[in-house]
C-alpha cells in the first residue's frame, strides 16, 4: 500500500525531515538558502521529494505526519444497456 | 501520566555527573511540524519547510546552565517545572545587540541544549500524543528569551546573556539527534 502525508499536515508550505541520514521533503522538492554562520558560508540547499520507500521508513519509525492508504480501485463501468432500435413497421395502407 | 515507581541507582556504574551545558541549537516553535518520540526521547523531528536550527556557542566559563526545579502549587497541588537556561556570550557589540533584539521578539522558542556529559535536553516542548504533531510548546508559560547586555567594569567581563525561561507541566524531553542531523534539518 502507498504512503502519503496526512491531510492535517498539508497546511504547511513544506515538510522536511531526515531519514537514513538524508534530508527529504514530504510535499514537493524545493531549494532554499541556508543562512551562514561565523564559521560556515551560506549555501543553497536542494531538498528532494521523499520516495515511497522513504515515506514507508518515516511511517514505520512512528512519525505521525505520514499515513498508509489504500488506493481507490477504479469503479467498473456500468454495462451499457443495449437498446434495440425501434422497429416501426408501416403498413402500406396507413399512408394512403 | 500514570503513577509508576522506578528503581534508580547512581552508586554503581559511575554515571557521568559533570554539570553544565556546552552549546545549544534553537528554532521557533512554529518551525516544528511534528516530533517522533519513544517515552521521553525524541528520535526524529519534521520541520515545516525551509527553516533552520541556529547554533549558539557560548562561553565555557562555568556560567551556562539548564535547570528545571519542580514545584507544587500550594506545596502539594499541581506539579510544574519552571525551566531556565542561562547562556553567556563574552563581548559587547552591535551584532550582539541586534541578535538579542531579534531573539527577544520571539514568543515561543525551542532549544536543544547539549550538556557537558553529552546528553541532549529539549527546552520549550512538551510531548503530547493527543496533539497534532505529537507535541505542544511548554504548557504553562511559553518559552522566551530575556537578553541582557552588560559592559560591566574594566575589572570584569563584558557580555550578552540569554536567560531562557518557560514553565512546563512535565520534565523536558531528551533527544538522540546528533549535531549533524540537527544541522542538516
Amino acid at each position: 500500500m502507498p504512503y502519503r502525508v496526512k491531510k492535517e499536515f498539508l497546511k504547511f508550505p513544506q515538510l522536511r525531515t531526515s531519514i537514513n541520514g538524508k534530508v527529504v521533503s514530504l510535499i514537493s522538492a524545493f531549494t532554499y538558502e541556508k543562512s551562514g554562520t561565523p564559521t560556515k558560508a551560506p549555501k543553497t540547499v536542494h531538498v528532494p521529494l521523499a520516495s515511497q520507500s522513504e515515506l514507508k521508513a518515516i511511517f514505520e519509525r512512528g512519525d505521525n505526519t505520514v499515513e498508509r492508504y489504500e488506493e481507490e480501485k477504479a469503479q467498473p463501468t456500468a454495462k451499457k444497456q443495449e437498446i434495440e432500435p425501434l422497429k416501426v413497421e408501416l403498413k402500406e395502407d396507413e399512408h394512403k | 501520566m500514570a503513577c509508576t515507581l522506578t528503581a534508580l541507582n547512581s552508586t554503581t556504574g559511575c554515571p557521568d555527573n559533570t554539570g553544565g551545558i556546552q552549546y545549544s541549537y534553537y528554532t521557533k516553535l512554529e518551525n516544528i511540524a511534528s516530533v517522533t518520540a519513544t517515552d521521553n526521547l525524541i528520535t526524529a523531528i519534521t520541520m515545516s519547510g525551509a527553516t533552520d536550527w541556529e547554533k549558539l556557542e557560548y562561553d565555557k566559563n562555568d556560567t551556562s546552565y539548564f535547570n528545571q526545579p519542580g514545584e507544587r502549587v500550594n506545596d502539594i497541588g499541581a506539579l510544574r517545572y519552571p525551566q531556565e537556561a542561562l547562556l553567556q556570550f563574552g563581548g559587547f557589540s552591535a551584532t550582539y545587540g541586534l541578535a538579542a533584539d531579534n531573539t527577544g521578539d520571539c514568543c515561543k522558542l525551542v532549544f536543544i541544549h547539549v550538556l557537558t556529559n553529552g546528553q541532549r535536553v529539549v527546552q520549550g516542548i512538551e510531548l503530547d500524543a493527543a496533539a497534532t504533531g505529537g507535541f505542544t510548546g511548554t504548557k504553562i508559560r511559553d518559552t522566551k528569551v530575556t537578553p541582557t547586555q552588560n559592559s560591566n567594569t574594566a575589572a570584569e567581563e563584558a557580555f550578552l546573556q540569554y536567560l531562557v525561561r518557560g514553565t512546563a507541566k512535565h520534565m523536558a524531553p531528551f533527544t538522540d539527534l546528533t549535531d549533524a542531523e540537527i544541522e542538516a534539518l
